[in-house]
């Protein structure tokens, strides 16, 4: 008899002790480690199409060439990166990722956008009359860029219930801004298969 | 003879009970009269802080589809999609779904499971989705959805298509005959249209052709769905020579679930039979009760079947003008009919909801019944006037219960549109005052004023405009 009214205690005590977990666990983890939840574009695929691009545009011959006619290395700007997938993807990140890799490389020289251009003109206008004359920054002394590197991420999907299949595909150009000549063109693709399962408890 | 009186006069009690209660329609009557009179963020608020009458833990989808809509008549587009966004990744998370809460729908009732949207709310929510992006000029987020929508379908495609084709060529040929309700909404032409105004603006003349396509289709093999003249013709695809306004009209408000109830209660020889019918602002109205004479028949059952039906709320708009600059451009014409989408949506779930509930039922009324005869049994063996009325007590409390837990799952978005209209002229580039005016025969009900609109070249020019009366 005394098992009878034992059992149903441990049980009910263990379903007590199960909703006393906590519903939500934090764990710190490495900035640069891959981790895939929903299996949307994320940092990993940023950070990894970025280092493949910065890794694949200075192994190229431009830059030799360019290096050898100018006698300086080349500047550059980064254009617009235009999404064209079925996800909202915030391109400034990925944008951040290329600008750090390729002024980390030492290789190449880089100008700000025009968003960060205008208020620093407006900054410059700003101290033609409020700073003092020895420490004002002068007009029309701005770098130009020689390159602009612009481009595209783009997506496919094929999907069947509970399965997809999800191709990601990154293309830049990089552009002489003189000549408008292509002097760079790369691409990097991503797959990703994601499964749902159909059933939980 | 007794035991039927006790029984009806429990069911009489239960049906008090639950007329006194609030249905889930009742306790929308104020927001929806508020979305009647155009006043959004009214009904905004009230569906807010009535939030957890109106809402339980399994209703997120509609909490957000409720809201995120409200919130794009309102004008705030950017709350409104990110509560869209919300309803989307719900729907996402309960493409998985919980055995353990099947198992409760077997038992209690169908709403025990997480809402997990039905197939035209999801498509539909990223059309307005898009259409929020593009009341915020941000044209490549509006694309985006476009490309989500084109997957969605893709998939619904993929699943339903087969069907639908074999349904339409049923109807050109002696064949086996498919029946309409096996045909299920897998392509939207309201959809596909918002695609290819976005595409045309692009440029993307491949994108333009394969949506032109796609909308043909919807109207061809979902005819039971199109069953009006596709309002467009091939300038739609067409990149227009200088600027195109098109606008996209939507009126009423998309159909809602009812519950109907039936009684059935045995005593011996004997069947007496209520029926209640909901009323979307007064909730549950008994509408009969009949007994009779039917020998054989043991006594002390009583069944309670409990079904949704979907009631369509339509609109009173018959036809929409568009004025611009004080110049009527013209009307604009039927797209969607949304609200026969919804309808044909649950025309092929109703069979299943039916037999579920039927099984349901028989099941907890022959367990409840043999408990209360249980009850009263032990109540009056222990021969104490205590004992026999905590039987009697116990009994009622039971049927009251198994009563109150079968209920219709009623959950279905309130605030998607009953129609889409759809209207395009070319103009040369510039602003216009843009008007948009609903009529009810010779009526004017209501004139959305859009204010000043700039209509240029290679932009979408995408206007759109409600009235859910």
């Amino acid at each position: 008899m005394r098992i009878l009214t034992v059992v149903p205690l441990i049980t009910l005590a263990i379903i007590i002790g199960g909703c006393a977990t906590p519903s939500r666990t934090v764990q710190r983890t490495a900035a640069d480690e891959q981790i895939d939840l929903s299996g949307r574009w994320n940092d990993t695929d940023s950070r990894l199409v970025a280092e493949e691009m910065v890794d694949d545009v200075l192994r190229r011959p431009w830059l030799g060439r360019f290096e050898s006619s100018e006698n300086r290395a080349p500047v550059v700007i980064v254009g617009e990166v235009r999404n064209l997938s079925s996800e909202h993807i915030d391109t400034t990140p990925f944008i951040r990722d290329i600008e750090r890799e390729l002024i980390n490389s030492g290789m190449v020289r880089f100008v700000a956008g025009d968003r960060v251009r205008e208020q620093l003109r407006s900054e410059r206008m700003d101290q033609q009359t409020q700073a003092r004359e020895e420490t004002v920054s002068r007009l029309g002394a701005e770098t130009g860029a020689d390159f602009m590197l612009s481009g595209t991420i783009s997506s496919t999907t094929d999907a069947i219930d509970g399965l997809r299949a999800v191709a990601y595909s990154v293309n830049m150009d990089l552009i002489n801004i003189e000549s408008a000549e292509i002097v760079w063109i790369g691409n990097k693709e991503i797959k990703k298969l994601i499964e749902q399962r159909r059933s939980r408890w | 003879m007794k035991g039927v009186r006790f029984a009806i006069t429990t069911v009489l009690l239960a049906v008090a009970l639950a007329g006194c209660a609030s249905t889930r329609n009742t306790l929308f009557v104020e927001a929806d009269d508020a979305v009647r009179d155009a006043d959004y963020s009214r009904a905004l608020q009230i569906v807010e802080s009535n939030q957890d009458r109106m809402y339980t833990s399994r209703d997120g989808v509609l909490f957000y589809l409720d809201t995120g809509m409200l919130l794009h008549y309102d004008g705030e587009y950017r709350e409104s999609t990110e509560r869209l966004e919300e309803a989307e990744r719900l729907i996402e998370e309960y493409f998985t779904r919980s055995i353990s809460q099947a198992a409760a729908t077997f038992l209690i009732n169908d709403a025990m499971r997480d809402y997990g949207g039905e197939d035209f709310e999801d498509i539909y929510l990223n059309v307005f989705k898009a259409l929020n992006f593009l009341g915020e000029g941000r044209t490549e987020s509006a694309l985006v959805e476009a490309r989500r929508i084109n997957i969605k379908l893709n998939l619904l495609e993929d699943k339903y298509q087969s069907l639908a084709a074999g349904y339409a060529r049923a109807e050109e040929a002696d064949g086996p005959e498919i029946r309409p309700g096996e045909n299920r909404f897998y392509n939207s032409a309201l959809a596909r249209y918002v695609s290819l105004v976005l595409n045309r603006a692009e440029g993307n003349a491949d994108g333009v052709r394969i949506d032109w396509q796609f909308v043909q289709e919807a109207f061809r093999q979902q005819s039971n769905l199109y069953d009006f003249p596709l309002p467009l013709d091939e300038s739609t695809a067409r990149m227009p020579a200088d600027s195109r306004l098109s606008v996209l009209a939507f009126a009423g408000r998309s159909p809602v679930k009812l519950a109907q109830t039936l009684w059935i209660l045995t005593g011996d020889n004997m069947v007496t039979i209520i029926y209640a019918e909901e009323d979307e602002r007064l909730g549950r109205i008994p509408q009969g009760l009949a007994s009779f004479y039917f020998p054989g028949v043991e006594g002390g059952y009583r069944f309670k079947f409990e079904l949704p039906r979907l009631h369509p709320r339509g609109s009173e708009v018959t036809h929409i003008r568009v004025v611009a600059d004080g110049r009527v451009l013209g009307e604009v014409e039927m797209l969607e009919n949304m609200e026969e989408i919804a309808l044909d949506t649950y025309r092929i779930k109703e069979p299943i909801v039916f037999i579920k509930t039927v099984t349901r039922t028989l099941v907890k009324s022959l367990v409840g019944a043999r408990a209360g005869q249980a009850m009263r049994q032990a109540g009056s063996e222990s021969g104490t006037a205590i004992g026999m009325i905590a039987g009697i007590l116990g009994s009622i409390a039971t049927e009251i219960v198994l009563d109150a837990s079968e209920q219709a799952d009623l959950r279905v978005s309130r605030y998607f549109p009953a129609y889409a209209y759809v209207g395009e002229w070319d103009l040369p580039a510039g602003e216009y005052e843009i008007d948009v005016e609903y009529y009810r025969g010779g009526q004017l009900l209501y004139v959305d004023r859009l204010g000043r609109v700039p209509v240029s070249p290679r932009s979408p020019n995408l206007l759109s405009s409600y009235l859910a009366r």
